[in-house]
């Protein structure tokens, strides 16, 4: 019988499948995990992966070898409808999917270790392509039309990760929409750089047509240093000196300049001064202040979070009422699209039952006796409380979701949970 | 200004095509299907928007700069204009 942290894996399997109350015993500490994937889950305890999930997709526990990745402490989970990656600390990268070609391995029912290279820091996925740091060297997997490698070609790449840029320089990634952007220079103190389809200006290269095959800088910051670099579906955001940068498609405010005007090169768009982190999605933005208070602009089906359906916010705005911001000190805004993540807090912004493994809208964190079978996207409005209460006390952690959108093409997503001790 | 080109299936949608002036870039159609294609008189017509620079541009690629004299570029050899 499997355990992993003394919890019994095969005893988790069946409580999803009967769709009883989770054990009683939750493992303290880890992250909890749902791939981004249309069904199935993973659970990340203390650094340990328990996959759950259904037989989609090959993401069955009794398909997957716990031991093989057992040791490791995980620190970053992306994903896309295809594939979705775990980063441990270690340097390790790993990844799962529902299509070979795109996990780097030409695996997909194994959750499998990427052998290229050996030290990999960073990982993103867009649409249908991923870029990591790997041994301080751009790599990359999946399509290519757009240039998005920014290695001077268009040919796409399968089933295992190819150098696309062989300087030793860079920190992070970031991955859209047939675009991607990685930064330069250690410190996170360098430049930005871009690649992949220009339309709308998204990759800020003063052009909204054709495609830029090779990694260029992008211009527009007052001191040309940045502090974080976030690309979104076809727009990017960028922080310099505390103060939020924009570029790429505007028409639902999603710069938060106030205007719904495209911008093909990065301009400033708040000047608050109070920024840390920011976050671009698909028809909103969001940003984390010194204080780790919670700003927002545009708007998609409830992420706001504040029971504001779709209503949209011109400007970057700090969401400080209680149903909005809670008293929780956000941290991270995670994954592609939508999920929300503060320290030791999960927040999970789209709720699709089947992505986040309840069988209700509203709490829980097993998958359910129809964990496989697709369910009818119901919205949360508010922040609502995901993970049980016993499970929250053991974890000293909670976790909070709002939001739906059953319009999402491409259902990027994780759950994340951080203990807070 | 958009131009067009005539094609005849769903894989001519997937060319990109250069200009030596632009060596960074390249270009390709808007549409991705051949459904989102414009007919005419009986034709298919895919659309691309040339780059039509009204000053220089400068840009700092990772290989070096790359310095474009205003113009138009992009020009695919059988465009028309509706």
């Amino acid at each position: 019988m499997p355990f992993i942290n003394g919890i019994d894996t095969t005893l988790i399997n069946g409580l999803g499948q009967i769709g009883v109350t989770p054990p009683p015993t939750y493992p303290s500490g880890g992250l909890v995990v749902n791939s981004g994937l249309t069904r199935p889950t993973t659970v990340l305890n203390n650094g340990k992966i328990i996959p759950t999930g259904s037989s989609y997709f090959y993401s069955r526990p009794d398909r997957m070898d716990s031991a093989s990745f057992g040791t490791s402490n995980w620190t970053k989970i992306v994903g896309n409808s295809l594939v979705f990656y775990l980063l441990s600390s270690s340097g390790e990268l790993y990844a799962m999917g529902n299509n070979s070609a795109y996990t780097g391995t030409g695996k997909t029912n194994t959750l499998a270790k990427v052998t290229t290279g050996s030290n990999w820091i960073d990982i993103a996925v867009g649409s249908n392509h991923a870029i990591g740091i790997c041994d301080n060297k751009l790599f990359a997997c999946g399509i290519n039309t757009n240039g998005q490698f920014g290695n001077g070609g268009t040919s796409a790449n399968f089933n295992s990760f190819i150098v696309v840029n062989g300087n030793t320089w860079w920190t992070k990634v970031s991955a859209g929409d047939g675009f991607s952007m990685a930064v330069s220079g250690s410190g996170g103190s360098g430049s930005i750089f871009s690649a992949g389809n220009n339309t709308s200006g998204r990759t800020g290269q003063n052009t909204a047509v054709g495609n830029t095959l090779t990694w260029t800088q992008v211009n527009g910051f007052t001191n040309g240093r940045f502090t974080d670099v976030s690309c979104g579906d076809d727009f990017a955001l960028a922080i310099s000196a505390s103060n939020i940068y924009g570029t790429g498609e505007n028409g639902d405010y999603t710069l938060g300049n106030g205007t719904t005007t495209d911008r093909n090169i990065f301009g400033l768009v708040s000047s608050a001064s109070t920024f840390t982190r920011v976050f671009a999605f698909t028809d909103f933005s969001k940003a984390i202040g010194t204080t780790g208070s919670h700003f927002h602009t545009g708007n998609e089906n409830n992420t706001r979070g504040d029971g504001v359906g779709s209503t949209q916010l011109t400007t970057w705005t700090r969401l400080n009422t209680a149903s909005a911001e809670f008293s929780a000190s956000w941290s991270n805004f995670f994954a592609y699209h939508v999920s929300i993540i503060t320290p030791g807090v999960i927040g999970i912004n789209n709720n699709r039952p089947y992505y986040i493994g309840n069988s209700t809208t509203t709490a829980d964190w097993m998958p359910s006796s129809s964990w496989g079978t697709y369910r009818t996207s119901t919205s949360v409005t508010t922040w609502t409380p995901f993970v049980s209460t016993s499970i929250n006390v053991s974890c000293s952690a909670a976790a909070w979701s709002t939001g739906i959108n059953s319009s999402i093409n491409d259902p990027l997503l994780m759950i994340y949970l951080t203990p807070t001790s | 200004m958009i131009h067009f080109v005539k094609i005849n299936k769903e894989e001519d949608l997937l060319v990109n095509w250069f200009d030596p002036m632009v060596p960074h870039m390249s270009m390709c159609f808007q549409q991705i299907n051949i459904d989102q294609c414009i007919k005419k008189d009986g034709y298919t017509y895919a659309s691309y928007e040339p780059l039509e620079l009204k000053e220089t541009i400068t840009w700092e690629t990772i290989n070096g700069p790359v310095t474009v004299p205003p113009g138009v570029y992009f020009i695919h050899p059988k465009f028309e204009e509706f």
